[in-house]
């Protein structure tokens, strides 16, 4: 019904108070069955005896009592929801590095919405096992048995054949109730995340969906999700009540037992009233469990379906790990890329590429969309493993180079422009977090980026939304430069970073990084020649291969490839348009 | 921009719950009336039948074992036997239909919630973490569920069967019924005490979740970011914060929450003792004042009064709660859509895409300043317009207006002399053609992502789109061709791709005005100029406007319009400009001149 090991490990560190706050449980469930008692002695020794004077203390004593159960299960009640609160806190923490550390390979292949699903509502359906499902059904347990014993103590062997006959009963329903309702809240879990990925999407797309007026299909795409959830749910309600209310019929059983068989012995002298009374009283103790024993089922298997997703969740190893011996010394940024080859399907990405940057120079690499430039900076970064062939950064392979050092080390300025919805200052400070003001407005004016932000009735200050929405492409693009420059890297990579900048503002900025970051290996990869052709070399990108590499100068000679695209951005000083 | 909310700061609430929202509550139960109210009588006549055992049982102790009569006792058997057919009956049927309306409602209000999303501006997007509007659209609805449906009629069973109680109580004798009910006011006093803190405590706790929930989803979008920039550790302590506060907050609300039903049992035990106190000792004096049977049946009801009360205090518990999700979804209906339709807008009449900006105006935000003033100009139909300038000189602002995606702060824009103002805003926007800098990818196939420009093109449409912008070279290499599922922010797709893969999702589209916005910065020039020519045969003839920042992509451009300080500064073509020698030529000439 449920995974023993993940649950039981669960609870590790916090043993000791969730066995006290079950003991106390407990303690009040039988505790509660002394009030019974009391009751049955009023009734079969106060009201006949005539012994008024006893009857205040004994009342006392029944308001005492039920005074230190209330006190008892608000205790166990807090302990119990507290444990689960903290179970679910750990595992918030213990999910979330874990999305952390995994690898880009698995983000390629897991929707946001489904991870959501994970980090909230399963999350809260494992805490309520702890603080909910898992108690009540210890305490029921006991409030079972002891009633049991108490019932066995006054009724004798009729109860037994009674209960001999239910039972089994009762566990046969209940195991094929498990069994059938299993695969329903397994998909109830699934549709549940379906609806996460659908309404996550939509979200983002926000921009998307209003410019190709596709409201209704959206709301389309929603009203499937929407209705497998429901119908979903439905299912398993339909299957839990095939179950559940002949479960339920166990109450009525004892009651006719009580009153008929009871009643009988009763008059035949073989009982009392006040034991028939006390009797009454336990029934609904015996049987209240047992009514409810469908749903602890059916919440176990609930609960186990989200655990099960968890589980196989932080499971999930990364497979991109620290060397056991890794250098730890500061790189330079000396690279050497030896035969790297990379596939991310099944296409090339990479082909045996081979190339060699020193440290302090500058590179520039061009070529075709989708050549394999970008794949570059994310096997330097080392976010990609290399299907063969090897990266090394002062003469070491990176995988023998602490992970954090590295990628402290190189400092990316993505063309997939990410902000996160902060003020400025902390977007530009993301890579160091404890940067002072002055630093951070040295980074921005590098990046070309002080003058629009001062302009902010805010400034630095001004909070930008998610993903930087709200500024211009231009403007996210140079906060996104000023971010990778404050990191202060030994390896700087300007991915495309200059697209959406015009002619003055990406001078200015190169002049920034030729004067300011001359002791830096700056890789550049742009589409246009004006980026790249003050480079110390220029690789250019086919295909995964390298098809031509050298100087500027050297390439214009060559005519080849990068000649073409020369030409073409600078038609005009053929075409004879300028002076 | 508006003012944004970050996962650091709870959200302010907008609304406050009355009566408008109590009726709007009514208004999503309504369609499974029916439904509700047969549950609604099953479960009444059960209830009723529960509320009978004790008195068959003090039939059986008072009146049948003294008499000695099997024969009654069996009768009772015989009655107890009918009431648990009828109850498991009627158990099944009202769970199925209580199920059933409470699925259906939160379905309904999801819908509704979602379809209002969609109209909501670009500022509402852009000024919260999506993880926020995410957590209303889902969680809080599905939270809503049993509050709902079950809960409701519980709520009212509950009401009813303390009814019945007290009417069986009556019936056996009003007296000791009194000194029962003495313990109800006090309750209620003490709940409604207990209510303001109660809600406040729920409400700063779905806040303080929500903030996490935000984190969370910010931080599996950004994943690559946090791992680039090394912040792994310093972000695990940010959640730390967030999820320990959101911790904090429940246990404050769980630690009211958990007192209720204390209070609730130690009132049955109270009053309890106060029964037996006053019967025996009305015994005392006189042993004929109560039988036995009759104490022992009101000790009884006693119990099954407060059992509802007990329920009820446990679906106020969870109405409390539920009204602070309530709320923030029932906000998110109401929030303003800002774009909307005027009440005679007619559709679009479009002609031929003449296009004419008329003193335009415009601010994001009132505080902040205008982002246009004052701008005019004219486009003809079927003319290709550049917009050229600084970075955040407006120039997105432009064809962001002319779909009406914000609205004017002064002036009008005219399409074929109507003003976009006056017409649909989806005849409006059916028009048009949009390439977004943002491009967006579904998690889907590349065919789907293509085929969402026009949701009835046939995939051979789609393939000649692809064509057209020179996409379909790399879709084929890939492993499943057209139909290899890509991701929302995966690598399996360079951005360039991605841009490509857009761009052929608006040519799909077959727009009758064209806006690329910055459509092509990431690729290559070679494909670029491919990619202009295939454009170039689809936009011959429509109105078209092309943000770029590679001049010579738009040199041939009808009108260049150079954007900056909130107006043009100087409009015409190529050649025109340049030998004005201003903003233009300086612009072309850094981007030209290779020394």
């Amino acid at each position: 019904m449920k995974k023993p090991s993940f649950f039981s490990e669960l609870i590790k560190g916090h043993r000791i108070r969730f066995s006290v706050a079950i003991f106390t449980k407990i303690c009040t469930t039988i505790l509660g069955i002394g009030l019974t008692y009391i009751i049955k002695y009023i009734v079969d020794t106060v009201f006949y005896s005539n012994s008024y004077k006893s009857l205040i203390t004994i009342l006392l004593a029944f308001l005492g009592l039920r005074l230190l159960i209330m006190v008892l299960t608000y205790f166990s009640s807090y302990s119990l929801n507290f444990i689960g609160q903290k179970i679910a806190f750990d595992l918030r923490q213990k999910g979330f590095k874990k999305i952390l550390s995994l690898d880009f390979k698995y983000f390629d292949s897991h929707r946001t919405g489904d991870l959501m699903t994970r980090m909230t509502s399963d999350i809260d359906f494992v805490q309520s096992f702890y603080s909910a499902a898992l108690p009540n059904t210890i305490s029921q347990a006991i409030a079972f048995i002891s009633s049991l014993f108490m019932m066995l103590f006054a009724g004798g062997p009729l109860v037994l054949m009674l209960l001999l006959f239910v039972l089994p009963m009762l566990g046969i329903l209940a195991a094929m109730l498990s069994k059938e309702i299993r695969p329903a809240h397994k998909r109830i879990r699934e549709m549940r995340a379906r609806l996460n990925t659908v309404v996550q999407e939509n979200i983002s797309a926000n921009r998307v969906v209003k410019a190709f007026c596709n409201e209704d299909f959206e709301a389309e795409k929603l009203k499937r999700a929407n209705s497998d959830f429901k119908n979903a749910n439905i299912k398993a309600n339909d299957i839990s009540r095939k179950y559940g209310p002949i479960m339920g019929k166990i109450y009525d059983i004892f009651n006719l037992y009580i009153v008929v068989v009871g009643g009988i012995l009763t008059i035949k002298g073989y009982m009392t009233v006040g034991e028939i009374v006390m009797f009454n009283s336990l029934v609904w103790r015996v049987t209240a469990p047992l009514t409810s024993f469908s749903n602890v089922v059916n919440e176990f298997s609930n609960i186990s379906a989200s655990g099960d997703k968890i589980k196989e969740f932080l499971n999930e190893q990364p497979e991109i790990t620290n060397h056991p011996e890794v250098k730890k010394e500061k790189l330079y940024g000396d690279i050497f890329f030896d035969h790297v080859t990379f596939n991310y399907e099944n296409e090339g990405a990479l082909r045996s590429v081979t190339f060699r940057i020193d440290r302090g120079q500058k590179i520039g690499i061009v070529g075709s969309t989708g050549s394999g430039k970008s794949t570059v900076i994310n096997l330097i970064d080392r976010f990609y493993e290399p299907t063969g062939g090897r990266i090394l950064i002062d003469g070491e392979d990176i995988r023998k180079i602490d992970l954090e050092l590295l990628r402290n080390s190189v400092s990316v300025s993505q063309q997939d422009v990410f902000l996160f919805s902060e003020s400025i200052a902390k977007n530009i400070a993301y890579g160091h977090p404890g940067a002072k003001m002055e630093d951070i407005i040295k980074a921005a004016k590098m990046a070309k980026a002080h003058d629009f932000i001062s302009r902010l009735p805010e400034g630095y200050y001004t909070i930008i939304g998610e993903r930087g929405l709200g500024l211009s492409g231009g403007q996210k693009q140079r906060i996104t430069l000023a971010r990778a420059i404050l990191k202060n890297p030994s390896i700087l990579i300007l991915d495309d970073t200059t697209s959406a900048l015009d002619a003055d503002t990406e001078k200015y900025i190169q002049n920034q990084i030729n004067t300011k970051l001359k002791d830096k290996t700056v890789i550049i990869i742009s589409q246009r020649i004006s980026s790249v052709k003050d480079c110390d070399q220029i690789l250019v990108f086919k295909d995964g291969k390298i098809t031509e590499r050298g100087t500027h100068n050297e390439l214009i000679l060559n005519k080849g490839f990068y000649y073409n695209i020369y030409k073409q951005q600078f038609s005009s000083r053929h075409s004879g348009t300028e002076v | 921009m508006a003012k944004v909310n970050t996962f650091r700061e709870d959200e302010d609430l907008k609304i406050k719950f009355g009566k408008k929202h109590l009726r709007k509550v009514g208004h999503y139960l309504k369609p499974y009336k029916i439904s509700f109210i047969v549950a609604l009588f099953a479960q009444i006549l059960s209830s009723a039948i529960s509320a009978s055992v004790p008195y068959l049982f003090q039939n059986a102790i008072d009146v049948q074992i003294p008499n000695k009569s099997i024969k009654g006792l069996l009768m009772l058997g015989v009655i107890i036997i009918a009431f648990a057919v009828y109850n498991f009956f009627a158990s099944k049927y009202s769970s199925k239909h209580i199920t059933l309306i409470g699925q259906s409602v939160i379905s309904d209000i999801r819908l509704d919630l979602f379809k209002h999303l969609q109209k909501l501006p670009f500022t509402y997007y852009d000024s919260r973490p999506h993880g926020k509007i995410l957590v209303r659209a889902v969680n809080y609805v599905n939270n809503i569920a049993n509050l709902l449906s079950g809960g409701i009629i519980s709520s009212l069973m509950d009401l009813l069967s303390l009814l019945f109680v007290v009417v069986f109580m009556l019936m056996i004798d009003v007296k000791l019924t009194i000194v029962t009910l003495i313990g109800a006011p006090i309750f209620v006093a003490i709940l409604y005490f207990l209510k303001n803190i109660h809600r406040k405590a729920w409400q700063s706790y779905s806040d303080k979740n929500s903030n996490l929930t935000a984190y969370v989803h910010e931080s599996i979008n950004g994943v690559r970011i946090t791992q680039a920039f090394v912040r792994e550790r310093r972000n695990s302590r940010v959640l730390k914060v967030l999820a320990g506060e959101s911790m904090q907050h429940f246990m404050k609300a769980n630690s009211i929450e958990l007192l209720i039903p204390q209070i609730t049992s130690f009132m049955d035990n109270l009053m309890t003792s106060f029964v037996f106190y006053i019967a025996i000792a009305a015994v005392f004096k006189d042993p004929a004042a109560y039988q036995v049977g009759v104490v022992i049946a009101m000790t009884n009801y006693i119990t099954r009064f407060w059992t509802p009360v007990a329920n009820l205090s446990v679906h106020y518990n969870a109405l409390i709660t539920g009204l602070a999700y309530l709320e923030r979804i029932f906000e998110t209906m109401e929030e303003d859509t800002v774009i909307h339709d005027k009440p005679d807008a007619k559709p679009l009449d479009y002609k031929k895409g003449e296009i004419e900006f008329k003193n335009v105006t415009f601010a994001y935000d009132e505080e902040k300043g205008n982002v246009l003033e004052n701008i005019s100009f004219k486009v003809n139909a079927g003319e290709k317009i550049a917009l050229v300038g600084e970075t955040g000189g407006g120039k997105s602002t432009i064809v962001n207006l002319l779909s009406r995606y914000y609205n004017l702060k002064d002036g009008q824009i005219l399409i074929d002399g109507q003003n976009i103002a006056d017409v649909t805003v989806s005849s409006l926007r059916d028009r048009m053609g949009y390439m977004l800098q943002d491009c967006f990818i579904f998690s889907n196939t590349i065919m789907e992502n293509i085929r969402y420009g026009k949701l009835d093109a046939t995939d051979e449409d789609v393939i000649q789109a692809a064509k057209l912008v020179g996409a379909d070279e790399f879709i084929s290499k890939m492993p499943d061709g057209y139909f290899t599922t890509v991701s929302e922010r995966g690598s399996t797709l360079s951005v360039g791709q991605r841009q490509m893969i857009s761009l052929a999702r608006a040519i799909l589209r077959n727009p009758d005005i064209f806006v690329l916005d910055e459509a092509t910065s990431n690729i290559d020039t070679e494909t670029e100029r491919q990619l202009i020519e295939g454009i170039d045969v689809v936009l011959k003839n429509r109105t078209s406007f092309i943000i770029a920042h590679r001049l010579s992509t738009i040199k041939d451009a009808d009108k260049i319009f150079v954007i900056g300080k909130k107006s043009i500064l100087e409009q015409g073509t190529h050649d025109e400009l340049m030998a004005q020698k201003g903003h233009y030529y300086h612009l072309y000439t850094t981007q030209t001149n290779i020394q």
